[in-house]
């Protein structure tokens, strides 16, 4: 007898624990719903939001984008819905693209949205792209590239892991939105109806996009961000050479004076040199160091010259004023002092191979 | 599961058990909010002040453990328990116990709603949860407190899965800094009172004595008390490190929101484990309030030298379900109501824990110098 009792609260219990019965009211029956991967949010006609996604995500259907044109984001997900016969999911939204206009008016509250869903992760991707990109996605499905958000979703999970380039989730960005020391950045594509090609970073500044840093400044960028780093490859078409597994220490100290200073130590090797010095005698080798890290000092330079024009701080400069027993600047004061900061930036290069292949006869 | 078994304390507890039950009993809805009521940095200090004096009110358990197994030695307080002043007191102690049972109950169960099951409404949980409660509370006192091991393993793991958090990726340092406050901190006091309300919990313990088996307990309670403290401070840190400050503000449970950050490349809602296993401390809360609660009913309405009773119990259960229900359904239903409530808690469930065990001294010694002159007559 007690067994029995026993085994029936067990089974009871059981029932009640799973979600997808018709015990509640939310029903996630896999073959009636249509769980999403990417959205698109763009600025419409008439100050509407223009939203699209393309269905249904890895299944063995025609694929084709579906597009609603609405004032509030939400309102949009019932649109779609009512555009197709299965329910759309947003629990396995893992990006949302965001369109270039609408990133410059204000996007804080398209991801305000996304944060209070509580079926919408944390780890969504961002990121602004420029140029049409629904003809992109068009294009891509009469391609029949069938997978092709799952494709970009990789893509970005995978430069996530390697620091290659941007990459910014959800909660990436609220915290630098509200760290009083930082200002968020996001990933800038580009497409030309055929591809999709990453342009650089998108620079905001309190969810109003501000500036961009294009694809050869994009690297030192990513050097200058985190305090080590691994570049595989970076060309200078200039100086007609690239760099390839560039290991970088980035410091960055900010003296009690005021004056800011970056020194970054660099090891790599010489991958690709198309020049005139003959790397073979070890004076043009270092010559043409000194000449690297002379230009390297220069671009870093004129970058975190371009930051302060801007007013932001994504390089999280201000951060490193902080001790743990000391805050020299608040809030308002580093963000009235940033601007007009000295900055002086310091390379040092160390270059292995150079002269590897003896070219000369 | 004879019904007179409810109270039976035939065989004492382990020692180091009470160590883990202190451990759980700390851990609830108020630490799970906690990182959001202290934001700054330097608000670590306040954790440990508070928990430093909770250690000192940890040894006062400590003696009233023990004066409370001497009293059930010697039958002490057996003439008093039909008394007035004794049924008396029983009002006030039912007032606390249940207020606490609402934010125990209702406020996980909030958490539950608001996360996992957004459809279903909060009322079937609540009737679940007590139902757990009660089926744990049937078998008995002795059988509470054993729990107490198995909510502790069910839940300690998930500081391991934290661990993720303090790794340079995705922790940010710099957003401990300044760890001293560098003007005097506002609210501290509030903050102080918080951390104090979220570490009360063990203070119930200090009737337990019958099951201690007249073992001295203080050093196994302390070392309770500090691991709490020591989940608390590890708490704060994580979700400081990953929100910031000024970020960690505006987050509503910031320990939920980071677990849904975590993904497993075989299994992404980690929190729907999580969330769960935080379920058993507060069943073993719930099942020891229902007894606690009955307890008192006894002996307010006179019944104390009756045997319990297991229909007498089941309809108290059904009476707090109900109760439960009209405070989920009316009095807990928006954001502001839920701030009353954990005020509410937050300055009762403070005094609880400051003066139950001191009370508890002070009847001691009253009682037994009565005694002693009674004996000279």
């Amino acid at each position: 007898m007690k067994k029995r009792s026993n085994s029936l609260i067990f089974v009871t219990m059981l029932l009640m624990l799973s979600g997808c019965g018709s015990w509640s009211v939310k029903n996630n029956i896999i073959e009636e719903i249509s769980p999403t991967i990417l959205l698109y949010v763009g600025r419409g006609a008439d100050k509407h939001l223009e939203q699209a996604t393309l269905i249904p995500p890895l299944v063995e259907e025609k694929k084709r984008v579906i597009t609603a044109n609405v004032r509030l984001m939400k309102e949009g997900r019932i649109q779609l819905n009512q555009k197709y016969y299965r329910e759309m999911k947003s629990g396995q939204l893992r990006m949302l693209f965001i369109s270039k206009s609408l990133a410059r008016e204000d996007i804080l509250p398209i991801v305000n949205t996304m944060m209070i869903d509580p079926e919408i992760s944390d780890r969504l991707y961002l990121i602004v792209v420029e140029g049409d990109f629904l003809a992109y996605l068009n294009k891509q499905v009469v391609k029949q590239q069938e997978m092709i958000e799952f494709y970009l979703y990789k893509m970005l999970a995978h430069y996530e892991q390697q620091g290659e380039i941007t990459v910014t989730n959800l909660h990436r960005f609220m915290e630098a939105y509200f760290s009083p020391y930082a200002d968020p950045k996001i990933p800038l594509f580009t497409t030309n109806g055929t591809d999709l090609i990453y342009k650089g970073t998108a620079l905001f500044h309190d969810g109003k996009m501000v500036g961009e840093i294009t694809t050869l400044d994009d690297p030192l960028f990513q050097i200058l961000n985190r305090p080590t780093r691994f570049q595989k490859l970076l060309s200078l078409p200039e100086q007609r050479v690239t760099l390839g597994s560039l290991h970088t220490e980035t410091k960055v100290t900010v003296q009690p004076t005021g004056d800011v200073k970056i020194y970054i130590e660099g090891t790599g090797r010489v991958e690709e040199y198309q020049g005139e010095r003959d790397l073979n005698q070890p004076e043009a080798a270092q010559q043409l160091t000194r000449e690297l890290e002379a230009v390297l000092e220069q671009k870093a330079a004129l970058l975190v010259k371009k930051l302060q024009q801007l007013r932001i701080d994504p390089l999280r400069i201000g951060e490193r004023t902080l001790g743990p027993f000391s805050q020299p600047y608040t809030e308002e004061t580093w963000k009235a002092a940033w601007p007009t900061m000295r900055v002086h930036v310091d390379v040092h290069l160390q270059l292995e191979s150079l002269g590897l292949l003896k070219m000369k006869k | 599961m004879k019904s007179s078994s409810l109270f039976d304390h035939d065989k004492p507890l382990q020692p180091w058990m009470w160590a883990v039950l202190v451990n759980r009993m700390q851990v609830g809805y108020f630490m799970l909010i906690l990182p959001n009521v202290l934001v700054q940095p330097y608000m670590v200090w306040i954790i440990l002040l508070a928990g430093c004096l909770a250690l000192l009110n940890m040894w006062v358990i400590g003696k009233g453990l023990e004066v409370s197994y001497q009293q059930h030695e010697t039958e002490g307080w057996q003439p008093f328990m039909g008394s007035v002043w004794m049924r008396l007191l029983m009002v006030p102690c039912l007032v606390i116990m249940l207020l606490k049972l609402i934010i125990v109950v209702i406020g996980y169960v909030s958490i539950v709603h608001q996360i996992l099951f957004p459809s279903v409404n909060t009322g079937t949980f609540v009737v679940l949860m007590m139902f757990a409660g009660y089926y744990l509370a049937k078998h008995g006192m002795l059988t509470v407190l054993r729990f107490g091991v198995i909510a502790f393993l069910m839940s300690a793991w998930i500081l391991v899965l934290y661990g993720y958090y303090l790794l340079p990726q995705e922790a940010n340092y710099t957003h401990l800094y300044p760890i001293i406050p560098l003007q005097w901190p506002s609210h501290w006091f509030e903050s102080l009172l918080f951390v104090w309300a979220a570490l009360a919990g063990p203070e119930y313990f200090v009737v337990l004595g019958p099951w201690t088996g007249g073992k001295r307990l203080t050093k196994y309670i302390l070392t309770g008390n500090v691991a709490s403290l020591f989940e608390y401070v590890y708490f704060f840190f994580v979700s400081l490190l990953f929100f910031g400050s000024s970020y960690l503000k505006s987050i509503d449970i910031a320990l939920v929101q980071l677990v849904r950050y975590i993904q497993l490349p075989f299994f992404e809602r980690v929190d729907m484990i999580v969330v769960p296993a935080y379920m058993a401390p507060i069943v073993l809360v719930i099942a020891l309030l229902m007894l606690y609660v009955y307890g008192a009913l006894r002996i307010l309405l006179k019944q104390i030298h009756k045997p319990p009773h297991a229909r007498g119990f089941f309809m108290v259960s059904l009476a707090v379900v109900g109760y439960l229900l009209i405070v989920d359904h009316w009095l807990w239903t928006s954001e502001t109501q839920r701030r009353m409530w954990e005020q509410l808690q937050m300055v009762v469930g403070g005094a609880s824990f400051a003066l139950t065990p001191a009370l508890f001294l002070v009847l001691h010694a009253v009682q037994s110098r009565r005694r002693k002159s009674e004996k000279a007559q």
